[in-house]
């Protein structure tokens, strides 16, 4: 799983800190960097929360244009 | 549902220490059992180990079943079926060559001995192991339909 650039610079924009953003949407600090790391994949459900808290869309932050991922059946 | 202190990635965490823990508590049953039966523990000795990996394994069994789940590498078919079996039936064999080797001063019955309870061993596995798949893939067929 690659980096997500975008949340950093969404967050940036917004000048949050990680702990600012954690607290937002209510996980720890260790998640927010996972993610920005991409060493976790969140749920849906964080996503979308992460998404509030920054103002962006899913598409903006969390679409990668290259998403060759298998879907398993 | 009781409030939860960790977040999404934490819980994930924890399943998996708890995961492991689960695993290590089953072969370290497993092993305490079988090193018992080959020094000769008596059966009152091996009573507290066996109870609780049979209520894992129940547990687990039981809901494992009840999801349509059978494993995340092996298939339930007749091929797996017969060599998970013909595993554990070659490991009861040799615990009992183990168990027995001291007691027994005649070679042929150490053998009949150790290949009739690795052959119980088998079928029963496979009988088990047969029963099993068949009710997973009946729960499975009507998880899909649901």
């Amino acid at each position: 799983m690659s980096r997500n650039l975008a949340i950093r610079a969404a967050r940036a924009q917004k000048d949050m800190t990680q702990k600012d953003l954690a607290a937002a949407v209510g996980v720890s600090r260790q998640t927010i960097n996972a993610i920005e790391q991409g060493e976790y994949n969140p749920t849906i459900k964080l996503c979308r929360a992460i998404c509030r808290a920054l103002g962006k869309t899913l598409d903006e932050l969390f679409w990668e244009e290259d998403n060759h991922e298998e879907v398993q059946s | 549902m009781k409030k939860s202190n960790l977040d999404e990635m934490q819980e994930q965490k924890l399943l998996q220490i708890e995961h492991t823990c689960c695993w290590l508590a089953f072969w370290g049953l497993l092993t305490a059992i079988i090193i018992q039966v080959i020094i000769g523990g008596s059966l009152r000795e091996i009573a507290g180990e066996a109870v609780v990996i049979f209520l894992l394994c129940g547990y687990q069994s039981f809901h494992t079943l009840g999801s349509g789940i059978w494993d995340r590498n092996l298939k339930p078919d007749l091929k797996t079926n017969l060599l998970a079996s013909l595993v554990a039936g070659a490991a009861m064999g040799l615990i009992s060559f183990f168990r027995f080797n001291g007691q027994m001063t005649d070679p042929s019955r150490l053998f009949i001995t150790c290949l009739l309870s690795g052959i119980t061993v088998f079928l029963l596995c496979f009988a088990v192991l047969s029963v099993t798949a068949v009710i997973q893939k009946k729960r499975r067929k009507t998880l899909d339909q649901e």
